[in-house]
């Protein structure tokens, strides 16, 4: 109270300048306090000089209350050295931190010396606060660092890594310093006292940064490890997801047990969506790294379905030599049933018994055949068809089983085998070829599902395509012989138009009229157009589909027409659609030419021709495409009538 | 319009094989598919007269469609009825030996 009244100001008051400190007139402040309060036994002892240094501090610490390193939590405020001596690793944590400090000392504001001290760290404060003597050794410790192994993150601190653990104990360091200054641990008498007030404010300011750059750096350090756990967390969902798009493509187990019975949509649903969290994960990592994402890394975990994928971020597309993979070397010896072993898939017991029953029947075939002497004729069909690529089999093998399924291929089944005999497992080669230019196009157009799963559209778009195109050009072959002399055809080609054919009618199970037979223009058969045909003739079919078709101007095709405006030529060509517009001339288009090329039997193309005669297809302005789907709809709904489903 | 995989679903499920892994029903579907082969064409031997075996054995491959039904149409006149009762048999014999290897 005396105090307060000499020099104003209470607990939160302003602080006393050195000089005032030194002016305190002692004897009349013990006169005053003794006058103003009752007197106790203690009051009448005389404060030492010691004391009211104290009862100073006392209000220093009260406004100190406010800092936060008074508050410090106790969870993070580690524990204080109980012997005044300092633990290995706050003695390592104050090397670091004099290292680390000692070239920012060329930017320190701080103008008194003791400040500048505490402002390069703890050393200095510990060796302001205690005596000569041990601030000397201290300063000596710093001098000579401890051995490394004496202090491991000494080491640490040399190649100027500071860990958590040392930022912590550096923190402790700061908060000791400060709580002896609170103790007064360096005032053991009036030297202390009479240090400026200021001297101290930037002792404990400098404390206090220390404090809070070990605080940021520890946060630093918790944020990083956080990234980093997060970047760890991001490759492994984007192997996760990758590894689910190669499932997937593999037509492998995925995830979701039911996905291969899912629809189209539901599988591109399903893909788009492996792309995106893999797309999202990707952007993530790369914010936190700015830098891409590792794929070196992720290749590794990644399947070997994984190193076909050539589009980043989007489903893997089927290489060029996996649509044209036909194996064109030499027949293979048969060996029925060896083809696939139920080893070679990872399956579940229940397609281990599908398998192993599918090649269970091969060997009990061909051990039929045998019996019966067949056994050439059966090793020799064998020989080119496990020269197939699977797709081409798998296609097949659909197209034979319906056959099976009454009312769904019906002659389609005949003819499939018949090709199959004569020529492979291409079958017809012009169903295959055409559809493998509609899998071309549609990989042009990015179209997701029938690149992933061309054996499906090979099963059906591409079987039907190719025994309708046939059947077309069967109509045609008809005339090919006949020429035009002497024949005009009943409805000049000039006059045709699409809107001019009538469809088929079922009931009457009606051919193409007569007077829908392509007459092609003597003047539109261009010099190299036939040039084109008899080259094409010399063109392995089971070859390059683009050879074929990327002949500019064949048959006055654009090639940029692309494949479906030329099969809807092809299956309209007894429409008279076929190279319309070239008017006046008679001379038949070489048909027979035509059909040596894509490969289709005269059988074939009859048998087709039955199937849309037998059909209620309105295909009259539909693209071949939709005649195809239309087709199809109508035999699974009579195979699901027929079956009473 | 039905989705074009439906016919393969069919026959997915014509052939019992719905629940396998997609890996799996191309393997079987082209395994049966062969089978089916096999078996017409050990019906067409058997039906062929001993003399011409050799000519059908050597028209199989040769990639003449034409020939080959040439060939074929006056031992088989049908050729779409045999391919389809041999399917049948086959694909009830291929479940009956699932059925078999079931049990």
């Amino acid at each position: 109270m005396a105090f307060q009244e000499q020099f104003g100001g209470g607990g939160g008051g302003r602080r006393l300048t050195s000089e005032e400190l030194e002016a305190i007139d002692v004897e009349a402040l013990r006169k005053k306090t003794k006058d103003a309060v009752p007197k106790t036994p203690a009051a009448e002892t005389p404060p030492t000089p010691e004391e009211d240094h104290r009862s100073i501090l006392e209000r220093y610490k009260d406004d100190k209350a406010k800092y936060s390193i008074f508050n410090a939590s106790p969870e993070t405020a580690p524990e204080a050295p109980t012997d005044g001596r300092l633990s290995p690793d706050a003695l390592a944590a104050i090397e670091v931190r004099v290292q680390e400090t000692r070239g920012k000392e060329a930017t320190t504001k701080t103008t008194d010396a003791e400040a500048q001290k505490a402002a390069s760290g703890p050393v200095t404060t510990r060796n302001a606060i205690e005596s000569p003597a041990k601030g000397a050794s201290k300063a000596a410790e710093v001098k000579n660092p401890p051995t490394p192994e004496k202090a491991p993150t000494t080491r640490k601190a040399a190649e100027g890594v500071s860990s958590e653990a040392t930022l912590r104990a550096e923190i402790a360091q700061h908060r000791e310093a400060l709580a002896a200054i609170e103790r007064k641990e360096k005032s053991p008498d009036l030297k202390m006292f009479k240090q400026p007030m200021e001297s101290i404010d930037a002792n404990v300011a400098a404390h206090e940064q220390g404090i809070r750059d070990a605080e940021n750096k520890i946060r630093e350090i918790a944020e990083e490890r956080a990234r980093a756990q997060e970047k760890e967390g991001l490759q492994t969902k984007i192997a996760g997801h990758r590894e689910a798009l190669a499932a997937i493509e593999r037509g492998e187990k995925s995830p979701n047990p039911n996905i291969l019975r899912q629809s189209i949509g539901s599988i591109d649903a399903e893909v788009l969506a492996h792309e995106q969290e893999i797309k999202n994960a990707e952007q993530r990592f790369q914010e936190l790294s700015g830098t891409r994402v590792p794929n070196a890394a992720v290749a590794q975990e990644a399947t070997p379905a994984q190193t076909i994928t050539t589009h980043e971020g989007e489903g893997r597309r089927l290489s060029p030599e996996e649509l044209e993979a036909f194996d064109t070397g030499a027949p293979a010896e048969r060996t029925p049933g060896a083809e696939v072993t139920p080893e070679a898939f990872t399956v579940s017991p229940e397609d281990r018994i599908f398998l192993s029953a599918s090649q269970e029947r091969a060997r009990g075939l061909w051990t039929e055949a045998a019996a019966a002497g067949a056994e050439s004729a059966v090793r020799k069909l064998g020989a080119w068809y496990n020269r197939m690529p699977i797709w081409v089999k798998v296609g097949a093998g659909v197209g034979l089983i319906a056959a099976g399924m009454t009312g769904v291929t019906g002659p389609i089944g005949g003819a499939l085998a018949l090709g199959m005999l004569a020529r492979g497992a291409l079958v017809a080669s012009g169903t295959f070829v055409a559809m493998e230019a509609m899998l071309s196009k549609s990989k042009a157009k990015q179209e997701r599902w029938w690149n992933k799963h061309p054996k499906a559209y090979a099963a059906v778009f591409g079987l039907v395509a190719g025994t309708l195109a046939a059947a077309s050009l069967f109509e045609g072959s008809e005339e090919v012989t006949a020429g035009t002399a002497g024949a005009a055809p009943e409805v000049a080609p000039a006059t045709m138009h699409p809107t001019d054919f009538e469809p088929i009618a079922v009931a009457e199970h009606t051919l193409p009229p007569e007077s829908a037979r392509v007459v092609v223009p003597e003047a539109t058969i261009q010099a190299e157009d036939l040039a084109h045909i008899n080259e094409l003739k010399n063109i392995e079919l089971q070859g390059d589909i683009k050879e074929i078709f990327g002949h500019k101007g064949i048959f006055g095709m654009n090639p940029s027409d692309g494949m479906e405006k030329f099969m809807y030529s092809v299956a309209r060509m007894d429409a008279g659609e076929f190279m319309q517009g070239a008017g006046g001339a008679t001379k038949m288009l070489p048909n027979q030419e035509f059909l040596q090329m894509t490969g289709i039997s005269q059988y074939q193309a009859e048998a087709v021709r039955n199937l849309i005669a037998d059909s209620s297809i309105e295909y009259k302005g539909k693209s071949v495409h939709q005649i195809m789907e239309a087709i199809a709809e109508q035999r699974v709904r009579e195979s699901l009538a027929t079956a009473g489903r | 319009m039905i989705n074009q995989d439906d016919i393969r679903q069919q026959v997915v499920d014509k052939i019992g094989i719905k629940s396998a892994s997609l890996a799996v029903q191309e393997a079987v579907v082209s395994q049966v598919g062969e089978n089916i082969m096999t078996r017409v064409v050990t019906a067409i031997h058997g039906i062929l007269p001993e003399e011409k075996r050799a000519e059908f054995e050597t028209l199989i491959g040769a990639g003449d469609v034409d020939a080959l039904n040439a060939f074929l149409k006056p031992h088989v006149p049908n050729l779409d009825i045999l391919v389809q009762q041999e399917a049948e048999k086959e694909i009830a014999a291929y479940k009956e030996e699932v059925a078999k290897q079931s049990t």
